[in-house]
């Protein structure tokens, strides 16, 4: 009997050991990173959605892509079997800060970062290590250069995708916060003297009062100090921005992360949006 | 006849401390100042007409200024040009209590330490003079010529990160501007995006 039930549940204990998600912290524990994945265990040639979960001491703060002007963006170092593809990363909309003048777009607390990962159809092997290593620019009132590391095992099985409804749901929950690809529509940008003008035609909106964001992946071109001034008319929204007097080149397109927090009607009422848009003359 | 439309604006300004809301642009002329050095010397700008200006702005405790420094990256750069005539000019804007302002003793204490070899290195705890010139990181970098135009705004090198290891893997602009300059070819490149900690205004 007893060795019945030893056979029984030994595959689950060694699964849920396999499973095991080892954190690494950097600089004096101020950050730890985990790898989250939406499947427990992997049929070769599944793709997988992972969650890198970052996490930050009250107080302390890293940097999107696009960091603001100073800090650096997050680095991701994989290691990963043979034939593992890392494929599209989504980055979650940042907040912007700034202090006498110097603006930074930022994350806070705590940060899922979706990555599609895509295995490969002839995997041999009964598991696969994933790892990554996060380098950061962690910052509270001073800066110390951070990484953190995080190490997932997956069990291989041959016949079928075993996914992890917990996780799964975790990742579809930060759907609404992640930029979606903007899709045909009559959003225009212009330029003027040293003003960029994106405008938004009312049928794209909720209504008047929807409160809209811009956050630029362009390094080195806006004054994101400045702020951002919005219209609101009855045919459109608008955001104007301001060029930076140093900036290291006149832009001819404007690409970013269009934000609206009411939600943008043409893609599910998801908050954010990516555009590049070319500048009309 | 013609319907006027009602137009609503509704204008929302948000509006930040627009301390650098307008800073010396690139081909413009270098507007002067006058700062205390670390040894109590007043140093003004305007000694130096005639010759090749670098301001280099700093926070020794800064990892990106480290990484310059610990490496004796930054103080070649200072003796390489002395040599040729620039005027290498650190200047500090960190505000009192903030990352980067020393008292004098720690200062002297510091640049003996790390051998530093600028011309000066100028105090700016008001911050004016890192707001004229619109410093937003240590490092950052202007380069004026000898007839008093800003020819150069922005990184140190074109690799940001705290890395020592990516120094010499990086092209740096402090050299690229100068010699071709100082060599009456076309700067090649006038304004980056420089990387750094920001400024402790």
């Amino acid at each position: 009997m007893m060795k019945k039930l030893i056979k029984n549940i030994l595959p689950f204990v060694v699964s849920a050991l396999m499973l095991s998600s080892s954190i690494k912290a950097g600089a004096g524990d101020i950050m730890s990173v985990r790898l989250l994945s939406d499947k427990k265990s992997l049929l070769p040639g599944d793709t997988i959605t992972m969650g890198i979960e970052i996490n930050m001491k009250n107080g302390w703060h890293t940097y999107w892509i696009n960091p603001g002007d100073a800090g650096l963006p997050l680095k991701f170092e994989w290691g990963l079997p043979d034939g593992f593809i890392i494929g599209n990363i989504t980055w979650p909309i940042p907040e912007l800060i700034t202090e006498d003048g110097i603006a930074s777009l930022i994350y806070k607390g705590k940060v899922i970062i979706p990555v599609v990962v895509y295995s490969p159809v002839n995997f041999k092997g009964n598991k696969a290590a994933l790892e990554l290593n996060v380098k950061a620019l962690v910052c509270k009132e001073k800066c110390i250069p951070s990484s953190g590391g995080a190490k997932l095992v997956l069990p291989i099985n041959h016949k079928k995708s075993l996914s992890d409804p917990s996780i799964t749901k975790r990742l579809k929950n930060l759907v609404y916060t992640l930029p979606a690809s903007y899709p045909q529509g009559g959003v225009k940008a212009s330029r003027d003297a040293d003003k960029i003008r994106i405008e938004i035609p009312i049928n794209e909106l909720n209504g008047r009062n929807d409160k809209i964001e811009f956050y630029p992946y362009q390094e080195g071109i806006y004054n994101l100090a400045a702020g951002q001034e919005t219209i609101s008319h009855d045919e459109y929204a608008a955001i104007i921005l301001k060029l930076d007097d140093l900036r290291t080149e006149d832009p001819q397109s404007v690409s970013g992360v269009l934000v609206n927090r009411s939600g943008w009607k043409n893609i599910g009422y998801r908050k954010a949006m990516d555009i590049k848009i070319n500048l009309t003359k | 006849m013609i319907r006027l439309k009602f137009v609503f604006a509704a204008l929302t300004i948000l509006f930040f401390a627009g301390n650098l809301a307008h800073a010396v642009g690139i081909d413009e002329a270098a507007p002067d100042f006058k700062l205390t050095d670390s040894k109590g010397k007043t140093v003004s700008l305007s000694e130096f007409r005639d010759k090749y200006v670098v301001l280099e702005w700093i926070n020794y405790d800064c990892p990106f200024v480290k990484k310059h420094y610990e490496s004796s990256n930054m103080q070649n750069l200072q003796k390489e040009f002395a040599s040729k005539g620039v005027v290498w000019l650190s200047i500090c804007s960190s505000a009192p209590g903030k990352q980067g302002n020393f008292s004098v003793e720690e200062l002297n204490r510091r640049m003996d330490k790390l051998q530093v070899h600028p011309y000066a290195y100028l105090l700016d705890p008001t911050g004016e003079v890192g707001k004229l010139y619109g410093a937003k990181t240590t490092p950052d970098i202007r380069i004026i010529n000898p007839k008093g135009i800003l020819i150069y705004a922005g990184a140190i090198d074109d690799i940001p990160s705290t890395d020592q290891a990516d120094i010499t893997k990086a092209n740096n602009y402090v050299r690229q501007v100068l010699d071709a300059a100082m060599n009456s070819r076309d700067i090649p490149v006038k304004a980056t995006k420089s990387y750094g900690c920001s400024v402790k205004y």
